[in-house]
C-alpha cells in the first residue's frame, strides 16, 4: 500500500507541475510583453512583426542632424553609409565619418542599421516626467486608510451578520448585497454632489472614508468564513466569560487569518488601481495617484507607449511583492484551524 | 434603544462633517478671479502636455493681479463624465480648452455666443483662415476662435513606392489625373501577397495579403461621403430628414466595400487586429503604401520615421471631381454654467494672441489658425522631419470641409455618431457584404434619432 | 426586570448586539448609499441630462426600454449568454486551480504568486497585452491552436469572436477567485482529512464528502458575486474599444455588453434618465437571479456555524 501511494503523490505532482507550467507561460506572457515594451525605443514600440527584442535603427549626428545609418552596397562592397537627402528613389549617402565622400544610390538598394538597446532609462524618464513622488505619497495614504477602514468594518458588520439573530437581520443582508446590484454609473452624480456639498472635492476623503463603511463584496465574504466556523466555540467562549467583542477577538479572528488576509489583499488592491474615483473626486495634480497618473501615459494623441509599459511594469511590482510575502499568512492559517478544528 | 445607541454615532459624524465642511476655503472679496480650464476634449492630458500648461498657467499669474488660472486635465475616454459631474456639482470650469468641433456639439447647449465680446472688442480677425472661423459658426452661434486646424493629406511610404517602382502622387492640387480611382490603380501595385505577387497579377492571394497599398481613412465615417459628392450631415439642412442610404454616404461605403474585398488594396478591420496590434495607424508597420489622415497624426511622425521614408502628397479627387480634406479644429468654449466668462474671454483672448498660438499648437499638434504663422510652422517641422513637404498641409486648408464639417452638430449627436460608425464596422470588419442593406438600416436608426429629438424639442 | 420578559430581551440584546456590529454600514448606508439610490430611481422617471434639472416626469423610460429599443435587448441578449458560460467557467477554473495550489507542489508561494499576477494588472497596459495574446497572426493563442492543425480566429476584431474572447480573458484573472477559494481550503481542518483517511475514503470520496460540502459557502459566495459582477461588465470593454474613432461596444456592436450600452446612455448621449432606468431593470433582474441562489442554497450550501431559530 505504502509504496504504491507515494508513486501516486509523486505522479499527482509532476502532472500539477506541468499543468501549472503550461498556465504559467500563458499568465506571463503577456507580463514578459510588458518589460519588454518598457524597454523600447519610443519610436518602435509596435512593429510589423511585433518583436521580443528591444531593436533601435542608428542613427549618426552629422553637422547636428541626424541621419540613419544604411548598409548600401558600393562599388561591389557592403558600406554603411548615412543618409543625408533623398529626391525621388534615389538618395544621397554620405561616409559618417567623412561627410566629403558622398554616393547617389537607389535607397531601396539599402536597409537600415540596427541594434539591440535596452532603454534603461524609460524606468527614470516615467518616474521622472510627472510628479512621481505625489502620485506614490498619495496612493499610499489612500490604500493604508482605505485598507484599515475596509478590513476593520467589515469584520465587524460581517460578524454581526453572521452570529446574530434578528428578524429584519435577513432583509439588512439583502439590501446590503442590494447596494452592489445597482451600476454605479447612475449613483455617480449624486454621490458626487453629496461629497461636493460637505466640501471634499479635490481631497482624499472620498476615497478614503467610504471605506469605513464596509462594503457588500468583502462583508459577504467575511460573512461566509465565519459562518463555516462551528458555534461551539463561542459558546465556549462565553462560559470564559468572553462578551460579543470577546468572542470576535479571541475566538472568530484568529480562525480567520486566511480570509482576512484576503480581504486585505482585495482591498489594497482595489485603492492601488482605482482610477475612476481618484479621476472624478480630485483635480489639483498634487493631489492625484499613480493609478490616475499612468493613465496620462496613455492619453490620446500621445505616443508614450514604452514610458506607459514602464510606468504599468512598476505599478504591478508592489502588489505582487506584498502578495508573495502574503503567502505566510495562507499557511500559518492551516496550523490554526488545525488546532481549533 | 438602538436609536439612542446610534444618537451618538450621528452626533460623531455630524461634527466631522461640519469640520470637515468648515475647512473650505471662503472666497475673500477682493481676491483675484480664478479662471479653471478644463482640458480633456482632445489633446492635452498627457505628461509633456500637462507640464507645459501648467507652465503656460504660471506665467499668466505671474503677470496678471485679477485674474488667475489654473488648468485641470481630464483623460479623454472619461470627458464628458468628469465634465458632467463638474457641471451638476457646481464647479463648472470657465473654458474648456483645446475643444474640437465633436466636443462642442457633444455639450452643444452649454456653450455661450462668444460673438457679443468680438464685436464688443473689435476683435481682428482677419487674419484667421476665413473657413477656419466657419468651422466655429453653428446655427448663428459662434462658439470660440478657431486656435488651430487639422487638415487631412495623404501620407505615403517612398520606399514601398520606390519598391514598386510606382511614382509618388502629385504634391500640389489641381492635377486632374490624382483621383480616387488612380489611387486604386497604383494601390494595387503595392499590393502584395507573400509570395510577392501584386494585386493585379492573377497569381495574387487575397487570403495571404503581406503588403496593403492603401491604410484607409482614419477619420470617422462622416469623412467620406463630402469625397463623393455627399452632405458630411447625412441629413436635410433643418435636421429632420436623414439621407444616409443615398449618393455620397453609399457610393463611400461602396468605396470602402470595395477596397478591401474587390480589389484587396486595404485591410479589413479583421485584418488590422491581426497584423497591426498597438498601433494606432497601419502606416506605422511600413506595410502600407499610402493612407490620409488629419495633420494631428503628428505625434505618431516618429513612428513613421521608423517605418520608413515618407513624405505627404494632396488628396486625391473623387468620382464627381470633389477635392476634400476633411478637417478638425481645436478651439476654446466657455461653458453657460461659468460663473466668470467675462474673465474667461479675457484668458480666451491671451491665449489666443500670435506668440501664445504657435506655442499651443507645438503642444498639440495642431496649425495654428492666423496665415502669417504658417511659414513658422513650416520651418518648425521641416527642422524635425526635413524630407518631408509640409506646404502640402497647409495648402489643404484651402480644401477643408468647413460647412458643414465632419463633426458638425445634428440632434441626437452621439447616437448618431455611434450609429454611423457602427455601420462602417460591418463593412470593414466583414460582418455584413451589402452596402445598401446596412446604409437602409442606418438611415432608419438615425431616422429614428432625428424623430426621437424633435419630439422631445417641439 | 421581570423574569418572564427575560427569554424575550436575551431575544432583543442579541438582536441588539448585531445592530452595534452592522452599524458601520447601516451609517454609510443611510449617509451616502441610500440617497443617491433613490435620487438614480427617481431621474428613471425623468428625462434628465445631468446638466439641467430633471423633467417631463412619467413612465416614459421604461417604456422605449421595453417596447422601442432593439439595443436593450441586443446588449442584455449579449450579457447573459456572457454570464452562463463565463460565470460556471470561472468557478470551476478558480476552483481547480485553488485545488491544485492546495496540493503539495513544490515552490507553492511561487506558483501562488505567478497565477495572482493577472488580478494585478489593470487598465490599459492589460488592453494593449491582450491585443498580442489575441493577435490572429503573432499571438500566442493561434500559435497555440495551430499546434493542433486548427486556423484559430480573428477574435477581438472579429464580431463573432469578440465575445468569446472576452471569456477567455476573463479566465486569464481567475486568481482572484482562487485566493478566494484557497483561503476556504486552508480553512478546512486537516483533522477531517485523516479521520476520513482511517475510515478507508478514497481521494475522490474525501473531495466530494469533505472539500466540497465544506467549500459550499466559498463557491456560493463566488456564485452570487459573478452573478453581480457579470451583469455589469463594463471596464474590460470600455478600455478595448473605446478609442477615438469608431464605436464603443464594436466591432460592428458585438461587444456591446449591456452595462456599456449604459454608460453610453448616461455620459455619451446624455440621458440620464434612461441610464437610470437601465440601471433599475439589471437591479430586478440581478436581485431576482441572486434571490433564486439563495432560495436554493438551502439544499447545497452547507454552514458549520449556521444560527437555527430556536
Amino acid at each position: 500500500m505504502r509504496p504504491s501511494k507515494k508513486i501516486n503523490a509523486r505522479i499527482v505532482q509532476i502532472i500539477s507541475t506541468i499543468l501549472l507550467s503550461i498556465g504559467m507561460l500563458v499568465v506571463l506572457t503577456p507580463l514578459a510583453w510588458m518589460v519588454v515594451s518598457a524597454l523600447k525605443p519610443r519610436d518602435a514600440v509596435n512593429t510589423f512583426p511585433p518583436q521580443w527584442i528591444p531593436i533601435d535603427q542608428v542613427q549618426v549626428l552629422i553637422n547636428g542632424q541626424e541621419y540613419f545609418l544604411y548598409n548600401i552596397q558600393v562599388n561591389g562592397e557592403i558600406r554603411q553609409l548615412a543618409l543625408v537627402d533623398k529626391q525621388a528613389a534615389m538618395g544621397t549617402f554620405v561616409n559618417p565619418q567623412d561627410p566629403s565622400e558622398s554616393y547617389d544610390l537607389p535607397v531601396a538598394s539599402g536597409e537600415r542599421v540596427t541594434q539591440v538597446k535596452l532603454h534603461w532609462e524609460n524606468f527614470l524618464l516615467a518616474v521622472t516626467k510627472v510628479p512621481f513622488g505625489h502620485y506614490l505619497l498619495n496612493t499610499l495614504i489612500v490604500v493604508f486608510f482605505g485598507t484599515i477602514g475596509t478590513v476593520v468594518s467589515c469584520t465587524l458588520v460581517a460578524y454581526g451578520f453572521a452570529r446574530f439573530r434578528s428578524k429584519a437581520m435577513p432583509i439588512l443582508f439583502l439590501l446590503l448585497l442590494s447596494t452592489i446590484m445597482l451600476p454605479p454609473q447612475v449613483t455617480l452624480i449624486p454621490t458626487f454632489i453629496v461629497f461636493r456639498k460637505i466640501g471634499w472635492y479635490d481631497t482624499l476623503l472620498p476615497l478614503i472614508v467610504p471605506a469605513f463603511f464596509a462594503n457588500a463584496w468583502d462583508v459577504f465574504l467575511l460573512r461566509q468564513f465565519f459562518m463555516t466556523l462551528p458555534t461551539e466555540l463561542d459558546d465556549a467562549g462565553r462560559i470564559d466569560g468572553c462578551g460579543p467583542f470577546g468572542i470576535l477577538w479571541h475566538i472568530i479572528i484568529p480562525q480567520s487569518y486566511p480570509v482576512l488576509a484576503t480581504v486585505t489583499i482585495f482591498s489594497v488592491l482595489y485603492a492601488w488601481n482605482d482610477f475612476y474615483a481618484p479621476l472624478i473626486y480630485l483635480q489639483n495634480q498634487d493631489h492625484w495617484t499613480l493609478a490616475l497618473g499612468l493613465q496620462s501615459f496613455n492619453a490620446v494623441y500621445t505616443n508614450l507607449g514604452n514610458l506607459l509599459m514602464a510606468a504599468s511594469t512598476l505599478m504591478v511590482i508592489p502588489p505582487i511583492l506584498m502578495f508573495f510575502f502574503a503567502q505566510k499568512l495562507f499557511i500559518q492559517g492551516v496550523v490554526i484551524s488545525g488546532i481549533k478544528g | 434603544m438602538l436609536r439612542k445607541r446610534l444618537y451618538p454615532i450621528f452626533a460623531l459624524l455630524m461634527v466631522g462633517v461640519l469640520l470637515f465642511s468648515a475647512c473650505t476655503p471662503k472666497t475673500g472679496g477682493n481676491a483675484p478671479v480664478k479662471i479653471t480650464i478644463f482640458v480633456g476634449f482632445g489633446a492635452g492630458s498627457d505628461p509633456d502636455s500637462m507640464e507645459a500648461l501648467n507652465a503656460i498657467a504660471g506665467e499668466y499669474n505671474a503677470s496678471h493681479t485679477d485674474i488667475q488660472v489654473e488648468f485641470m486635465f481630464s483623460t479623454w475616454e472619461e470627458h464628458t463624465s468628469k465634465f458632467s459631474t463638474l457641471l451638476a456639482g457646481d464647479l463648472a470650469p470657465d473654458l474648456a480648452f483645446p475643444i474640437g468641433i465633436q466636443g462642442i456639439a457633444e455639450f452643444y447647449d452649454e456653450w455661450i455666443d462668444v460673438s457679443t465680446y468680438v464685436k464688443r472688442d473689435n476683435y481682428d480677425t482677419s487674419d484667421f483662415y476665413g473657413a477656419s472661423l466657419k468651422l466655429l459658426n453653428f446655427n448663428e452661434k459662434t462658439i470660440g476662435l478657431p486656435l488651430g486646424v487639422y487638415p487631412s493629406v495623404t501620407f505615403i511610404n517612398e520606399d514601398l513606392f520606390d519598391d514598386a517602382n510606382v511614382a509618388y502622387p502629385p504634391k500640389q492640387y489641381g492635377d486632374a489625373n490624382w483621383t480616387l480611382q488612380k489611387m486604386v490603380e497604383i494601390g494595387q501595385q503595392m499590393t502584395l501577397d507573400e509570395n510577392g505577387n501584386n494585386a493585379t497579377s492573377t497569381n495574387f492571394d487575397p487570403t495571404k495579403i503581406a503588403q496593403w497599398g492603401w491604410g484607409g481613412w482614419c477619420g470617422p465615417f462622416r469623412t467620406v461621403p463630402g469625397k463623393f459628392g455627399g452632405n458630411p450631415l447625412g441629413m436635410s439642412a433643418d435636421f429632420k430628414q436623414a439621407e444616409m442610404n443615398t449618393g455620397g454616404y453609399v457610393e463611400g461605403m461602396q468605396f470602402l466595400y470595395d477596397s478591401i474585398y474587390t480589389s484587396h488594396i486595404r485591410p479589413s478591420s479583421v485584418d488590422e487586429g491581426s497584423t497591426f496590434t498597438g498601433m494606432d495607424f497601419t502606416f506605422e508597420s511600413g506595410k502600407v503604401a499610402m493612407f490620409e489622415c488629419f495633420s494631428w497624426a503628428s505625434y505618431a511622425f516618429p513612428n513613421f520615421t521608423t517605418a520608413g521614408n515618407w513624405n505627404v502628397a494632396a488628396v486625391p479627387a473623387g468620382p464627381h471631381g470633389d477635392v476634400v480634406s476633411p478637417v478638425n479644429a481645436d478651439t476654446f468654449a466657455i461653458p453657460a454654467h461659468s460663473k466668470n466668462p467675462d474673465q474667461a474671454w479675457e484668458v480666451a483672448k491671451w491665449l489666443m494672441e500670435p506668440e501664445m498660438q504657435n506655442r499651443l499648437c507645438g503642444i498639440f499638434g495642431c496649425i495654428p489658425s492666423r496665415k502669417s504663422l504658417a511659414s513658422g510652422w513650416i520651418s518648425n517641422m521641416a527642422a524635425e522631419y526635413p524630407n518631408v513637404d509640409f506646404q502640402v498641409f497647409i495648402d489643404s486648408i484651402n480644401y477643408m470641409d468647413a460647412t458643414p464639417n465632419n463633426e458638425s452638430w445634428v440632434p441626437n449627436y452621439s447616437k448618431v455618431w455611434d450609429a454611423t460608425e457602427n455601420s462602417m464596422s460591418r463593412i470593414l470588419s466583414g460582418d455584413s457584404n451589402d452596402v445598401q442593406q446596412v446604409m437602409n438600416d442606418l438611415q432608419a436608426e438615425v431616422q429614428g434619432y432625428l424623430e426621437e429629438y424633435w419630439a422631445a424639442h417641439p | 426586570m421581570k423574569k418572564a420578559t427575560k427569554p424575550m430581551s436575551l431575544r432583543r440584546r442579541e438582536s441588539l448586539w448585531g445592530y452595534l456590529f452592522i452599524s458601520p454600514w447601516i451609517i454609510g448606508f443611510v449617509l451616502l448609499t441610500i440617497g443617491p439610490m433613490i435620487a438614480s430611481l427617481v431621474f428613471s422617471f425623468a428625462d434628465y441630462n445631468i446638466v439641467s434639472p430633471p423633467t417631463n416626469f412619467g413612465l416614459s423610460n421604461y417604456i422605449k426600454l421595453f417596447t422601442n429599443d432593439p439595443d436593450f435587448w441586443h446588449s442584455l441578449g449579449i450579457t447573459a449568454r456572457y454570464a452562463i458560460i463565463a460565470i460556471p467557467l470561472n468557478l470551476v477554473f478558480g476552483f481547480a486551480l485553488a485545488f491544485l495550489l492546495n496540493q503539495k507542489v513544490p515552490g507553492l508561494a511561487f506558483w501562488r504568486t505567478v497565477f495572482y499576477i493577472p488580478s494585478v494588472l489593470a487598465g490599459v497596459a492589460v488592453a494593449i497585452l491582450w491585443g498580442l495574446i489575441f493577435n490572429p497572426k503573432f499571438g500566442i493563442l493561434n500559435w497555440f491552436l495551430g499546434l493542433f492543425g486548427i486556423g484559430g480566429p480573428g477574435w477581438l476584431s472579429s464580431p463573432d469572436w469578440a465575445v468569446p474572447a472576452l471569456i477567455l480573458m476573463s479566465l486569464w484573472s481567475v486568481g482572484g477567485g482562487m485566493i478566494i477559494y484557497l483561503s476556504g481550503l486552508q480553512s478546512i481542518p486537516t483533522t477531517l482529512y485523516e479521520a476520513a483517511q482511517l475510515d478507508g475514503a478514497n481521494s475522490w470520496q474525501q473531495f466530494f464528502r469533505i472539500t466540497v460540502p465544506l467549500m459550499s459557502p466559498v463557491i456560493f459566495y463566488n456564485l452570487i458575486v459573478g452573478i453581480i459582477g457579470t451583469f455589469q461588465y463594463f471596464t474590460e470593454v470600455y478600455v478595448l474599444t473605446s478609442g477615438l474613432t469608431g464605436g464603443v461596444g464594436g466591432p460592428a456592436k458585438s461587444t456591446l455588453f449591456y452595462n456599456v450600452y449604459l454608460y453610453s446612455n448616461a455620459f455619451r448621449y446624455m440621458n440620464m434618465g434612461y441610464a437610470s432606468a437601465l440601471a433599475w431593470v439589471l437591479f430586478i433582474i440581478v436581485l431576482l437571479l441572486t434571490l433564486l441562489v439563495f432560495r436554493s442554497s438551502a439544499t447545497w450550501v452547507y454552514y458549520e456555524g449556521e444560527l437555527h431559530n430556536k
